[in-house]
């Protein structure tokens, strides 16, 4: 061994150990919760009315707000890719805007809400005054915070995808008679299909995982706010198993997306 | 020489093909080209890298603005910086067969060629019918279902020919359609390819940088050279008097 293996092992132990510890502090939380799950009585928990009912509610909120991300998102991805030709001031401010609710505190996020659609909200007070309508604390409360903290997710996805396409595809199609319309649905959608899927994946996670948000601006009522998350927080005060089972739930969630966007779409995200 | 070329013919009026006058800028490379070509007839452009022969062709297909000039098919002003005039890509009617093909990765052959009927309107069952027509004219119809990366390469060069062909283009413009090929397959597809073109009734501009398509192509070549063009004929005219130290070159390596 030369002095130049030697030195380069060292360097390798000394990356070894922070590494280690790093992984021993990503992976043995998760082994607790595995170790300590009350797993005989699993399925009686989850069958409980009450959770039962937070389970549905956020499988039910989680998947509409993925169905508004992708519906919004995809159209604002394209928006953003095509951005090149404004001013630049305009397209920072909107790249900004974009990613904003991935950086910010979600329960910052659920007061600003507040603000917007509360009952003296700067939308709210004319929503509740003209129609009588009222957002905060109400099952759509929970989407849209679900859907303020995941469209970026979705937005960036799609955006990389677009992105990494070629987009000689359209002018080929465009050669061929087909409008800009009839090329963005037969051409440029389906060949970011994988983008779109992995965006939308990662926005149902982010959705069904939210709790910041979501109490800040929906609050906290078995069978229309309550969602998975947030149940399990409470119960944890309660009847600890009870919370175990439900974290156990969302981590299985959390695991067959994993693996779903590992093995069928596309690379780069898991990659 | 444009001056020439808008003059009145002679003679009788050749029938309507293709008229460019192409002027593009972009940073510090600048393009002019004058362009006549007869319906029927195969204009080759050879020219080294980086010469602007790809832009001659985007130019024409509407994805590169001109700066000056207009482009003209079968009379129809495509392209006229004078007039205002800029029709899209899209109502064109130019096929373009590209280096690589671009055949839609996510479509089977057989959609791949029906994809412009389609795109025009035209009836599923009538788009593929004609699309298995131009499939069994290439001797592809075997490929129908398959997709594009379950066909060799010069297959897929077939099929976007087909594809091209298809939609009834007035223009077909074809970028180096033999580069992407491995030498083995080559002198087939060319040869194929010569016949393909020869039945095609509208325009068709080649880009190429090999002397041996240009041979087994045109009718006519011109030699692009730094955006500029350094000679027009035959290629036997290329052979007889090489204009520059380029094309000497280019026909010194085919003897």
């Amino acid at each position: 061994m030369g002095p130049h293996d030697r030195q380069r092992r060292s360097i390798a132990l000394a990356l070894w150990i922070p590494a280690a510890i790093a992984v021993g502090l990503l992976v043995l939380p998760l082994v607790a919760l595995i170790v300590r799950a009350p797993w005989a009585e699993l399925t009686d928990i989850v069958a409980r009315p009450e959770i039962f009912q937070a389970l549905l509610l956020s499988l039910g909120t989680a998947s509409l707000a993925t169905a508004i991300c992708v519906a919004l998102g995809v159209p604002l991805a394209v928006v953003l890719t095509q951005a090149a030709e404004w001013p630049t001031a305009a397209r920072r401010a909107l790249r900004t805007a974009v990613t904003v609710p991935l950086v910010l505190p979600p329960v910052v996020g659920g007061v600003a809400l507040l603000l917007l659609l509360g009952r003296r909200g700067l939308i709210g007070e004319f929503l509740n005054e003209a129609f009588g309508i009222s957002i905060p604390f109400t099952p759509a409360a929970v989407i849209i915070a679900q859907v303020f903290v995941s469209m970026p997710f979705l937005v960036l996805a799609v955006e990389g995808a677009l992105r990494a396409s070629d987009r000689r595809f359209e002018l080929a199609a465009a050669s061929l008679g087909a409008s800009p319309w009839y090329t963005f649905r037969r051409v440029t959608l389906p060949l970011i299909g994988p983008g779109v899927s992995a965006g939308a994946l990662l926005s149902f996670t982010r959705s069904l995982g939210e709790f910041g948000a979501t109490i800040t601006f929906a609050g906290s009522f078995p069978g229309t706010t309550q969602t998975l998350p947030i149940s399990t927080y409470l119960a944890l005060q309660r009847d600890p198993d009870a919370a175990i089972a439900l974290a156990l739930v969302l981590l299985a969630v959390s695991v067959v997306v994993l693996v779903t966007l590992r093995d069928r779409w596309v690379p780069g995200v898991t990659q | 020489m444009s001056g020439i070329e808008n003059a009145p013919p002679p003679f009788a009026a050749p029938s309507p093909g293709l008229d460019a006058v192409i002027r593009v800028r972009r940073q510090s490379f600048s393009l002019g080209v004058d362009l006549m070509v007869d319906a029927g007839r195969v204009l080759v452009i050879l020219g080294p890298n980086g010469a602007g022969k790809s832009t001659v062709l985007q130019t024409i297909a509407g994805a590169v603005d001109l700066e000056a000039g207009h482009i003209k098919v079968a009379g129809r002003v495509l392209d006229d910086r004078s007039s205002h005039v800029r029709e899209p890509t899209s109502t064109r009617h130019i096929g373009f067969v590209f280096q690589d093909y671009l055949l839609f990765p996510h479509l089977t052959v057989e959609h791949n060629v029906a994809f412009g009927l389609r795109a025009s309107g035209m009836p599923r069952a009538e788009a593929h019918e004609r699309a298995a027509t131009w499939l069994d004219r290439f001797g592809i119809s075997a490929l129908a279902h398959r997709r594009p990366s379950e066909i060799s390469g010069g297959q897929a060069q077939r099929v976007a020919l087909a594809r091209a062909l298809a939609t009834d283009p007035g223009v077909l413009l074809l970028d180096e359609p033999l580069a992407a090929l491995d030498v083995e397959v080559r002198d087939d597809v060319r040869a194929d390819l010569a016949v393909h073109l020869r039945e095609f009734p509208g325009v068709t501009v080649v880009v190429t940088h090999s002397l041996a398509d240009a041979t087994a192509l045109a009718d006519e070549v011109i030699v692009l050279e730094a955006g500029r063009v350094t000679q027009r004929g035959t290629v036997a005219d290329l052979q007889r008097e090489p204009a520059t130290p380029y094309v000497a070159r280019l026909v010194r390596a085919a003897d």
